[in-house]
């Protein structure tokens, strides 16, 4: 089997049955115990329960019971309950925490015939842009083993560039796709609010959290999308209004550039995204100049709108019911705050406190209310932008992967990582970021916007630009 | 922020502060919120607030009860159950 495999490349060996299921779950568990020392991608495999799903798999195909995904391995963020596997989020908080049941997209995916490899690495409840906040400890880039891979999704990321899974699940509330996607030279996507169910994944800020991808092609994405997507009564706000994901006939397209998004970027960065907004006007895609006069203020916006979710969906996690419950503690009260306090790491403490801060009285309008306000001066700004474009063209962020723990002590400038991704959530609109080159060494990704339930042109975009390009095919020489 | 605002989010938000943590989380929800102060710089006058990016109206399902709760199942990774009862520290005197 070659290193790098697509998914719709796996589907047509299995298909021709040129290999089987087995072999192929058997190649990736392999290269998870030999290689992912290295990067630490994931944190569980469960090698017995997916080598018997190839096995039926086999049997499927030799059936002739074929289905989009069938005998597929693939990974799952830690964010996503499998039923009876230990889902952790990566806190001490759920350390032992077994899901009762499977998040809909893992049921979706199952269904369409994947096979779960295991659990990959993340921010501790996916607060985090550098996968450094994990219990299980940091993820580390493969094509930079003293870099981040990005976050919090950067497990999946990292697991997906090194090839030690062909395509991972993610999450992503303010770039948690796109950001490791963008660092790791993979495809992350994550569609439309509303359109992947949030059920049984781990709730950080539920206005704002997107499950999607990472891949290493577009097509992928697209397949994968098909079959996890869908309206869930379990999630109530699952959106009732399906996208058009099937492939569509507009091919030259109007795409928005919003140029003072790319004017401050570092020249390394600058060149392949120059790069690539070339290949796509050669395409015959119309460029078009656009604004998008509150993007400043999204980050700022966002961390107000996020923490205060995040306090109020983390007040479950009390000691009580469910997760880490403190041996000291001889009141209710202090058997809860105890428990909390030895949980919770430092980023999740001080998200959780500047939640409680900007919804706690005296503070609320001024914060909390504000920065809603703000969030549909962003959207609206989209929904105006898309008024005359098709797609929007922006960096996935501001630098290359950078060195691990470069930011311990620097919350904000973490923060400022997310940028160019956090306003596309509080739109709650579809994105990915692609590979378009690289910078020093290290990949940099395209991101690429779309209106709401305008995946179609999205997938039909990435699709021309990697038919042109092959810089989603590259692998770290950390493999060799 | 001040110590007395940082304990008072603690008991808030329920979270144990021990003394060797409080000072660096006093000094970085200092600057978490000097920068979102940002916000406070854009005129929002007359906009009327975003909770869901597609204005959509949260689903409700019928109020009907369903008898698909098992218990078992989910006390199981409770730290002490009695009975199918939660177990806490006394919060009522006898």
């Amino acid at each position: 089997m070659e290193t790098v495999q697509s998914l719709v490349q796996l589907r047509e060996l299995l298909e021709t049955r040129q290999i089987s299921s087995y072999e192929i779950t058997s190649e990736y568990l392999a290269r998870i115990r030999r290689t992912d020392c290295q990067f630490n991608s994931f944190v569980a495999t469960y090698d017995e329960a997916a080598l018997r799903s190839a096995q039926l798999a086999d049997k499927h195909i030799s059936d002739g019971l074929l289905k989009p995904l069938i005998g597929i391995p693939i990974g799952h963020k830690d964010v996503f309950c499998v039923k009876g596997e230990k889902t952790t989020c990566c806190s001490s908080m759920l350390d032992s925490f077994v899901a009762p049941y499977d998040a809909t997209i893992v049921e979706n995916l199952q269904n369409a015939g994947a096979i779960c490899l295991g659990k990959t690495n993340m921010d501790e409840f996916a607060m985090g842009s550098s996968n450094e906040t994990s219990k299980f400890g940091p993820v580390r880039n493969p094509w930079n083993l003293d870099r981040v891979p990005g976050g919090s999704s950067g497990g999946s990321a990292a697991a997906v560039a090194a090839c030690i899974a062909p395509a991972c699940t993610g999450s992503d509330t303010g770039g948690s796709i796109r950001q490791p996607a963008s660092f790791c030279g993979v495809t992350g996507f994550k569609p439309t609010y509303g359109l992947n169910s949030r059920f049984g994944m781990i709730a950080f800020a539920s206005s704002l959290d997107h499950p999607g991808t990472l891949t290493r092609t577009v097509e992928d994405a697209r397949l994968m999308f098909n079959s996890m997507s869908g309206h869930d009564t379990q999630d109530s706000t699952s959106s009732t209004l399906k996208s058009a994901s099937t492939k569509s006939k507009q091919k030259q397209m109007k795409l928005g550039y919003p140029s003072s998004l790319f004017s401050d970027l570092p020249n390394s960065i600058a060149r392949p995204l120059e790069e690539a907004r070339k290949i796509l006007e050669e395409q015959g895609n119309t460029i078009i100049e656009i604004d998008l006069p509150h993007f400043n203020v999204a980050v700022a916006a966002y961390y107000v709108i996020s923490c205060a979710e995040a306090s109020a969906n983390l007040a479950r996690y009390d000691g009580i019911r469910y997760g880490l419950r403190s041996k000291q503690g001889s009141t209710f009260d202090e058997l809860c705050e105890r428990s909390r306090s030895e949980g919770f790491g430092q980023e999740v403490k001080r998200r959780i406190l500047t939640g409680t801060f900007v919804l706690s009285v005296g503070h609320y309008d001024a914060y909390y209310v504000k920065a809603q306000k703000i969030r549909r001066l962003i959207r609206d700004d989209y929904l105006r932008a898309f008024e005359s474009v098709d797609l929007i063209l922006s960096p996935a962020t501001p630098t290359t992967a950078f060195r691990l723990h470069a930011m311990d002590r620097e919350p904000t400038e973490m923060y400022k990582q997310d940028q160019f991704t956090v306003p596309v959530n509080m739109a709650g609109l579809p994105a990915m970021s692609i590979p378009c080159g690289f910078a020093d060494g290290l990949p940099v990704g395209l991101q690429i916007i779309g209106p709401h339930f305008g995946e179609s042109n999205l997938f039909e975009l990435g699709v021309d630009f990697q038919s042109l390009t092959d810089w989603h095919l590259q692998c770290p020489a950390t493999l060799s | 922020m001040d110590d007395t605002t940082l304990a008072r989010l603690g008991q808030l938000s329920r979270i144990r502060l021990e003394v060797d943590e409080r000072l660096p989380l006093l000094q970085d929800l200092s600057t978490i919120l000097k920068f979102v102060d940002e916000i406070k710089s854009i005129s929002t006058d007359k906009i009327e607030p975003l909770a869901h990016p597609l204005d959509s109206v949260q689903a409700l399902r019928e109020d009907v009860a369903d008898d698909d709760i098992e218990r078992d199942v989910y006390q199981k990774f409770a730290a002490k159950t009695i009975d199918g009862f939660y177990v806490v520290p006394r919060v009522v005197d006898p």
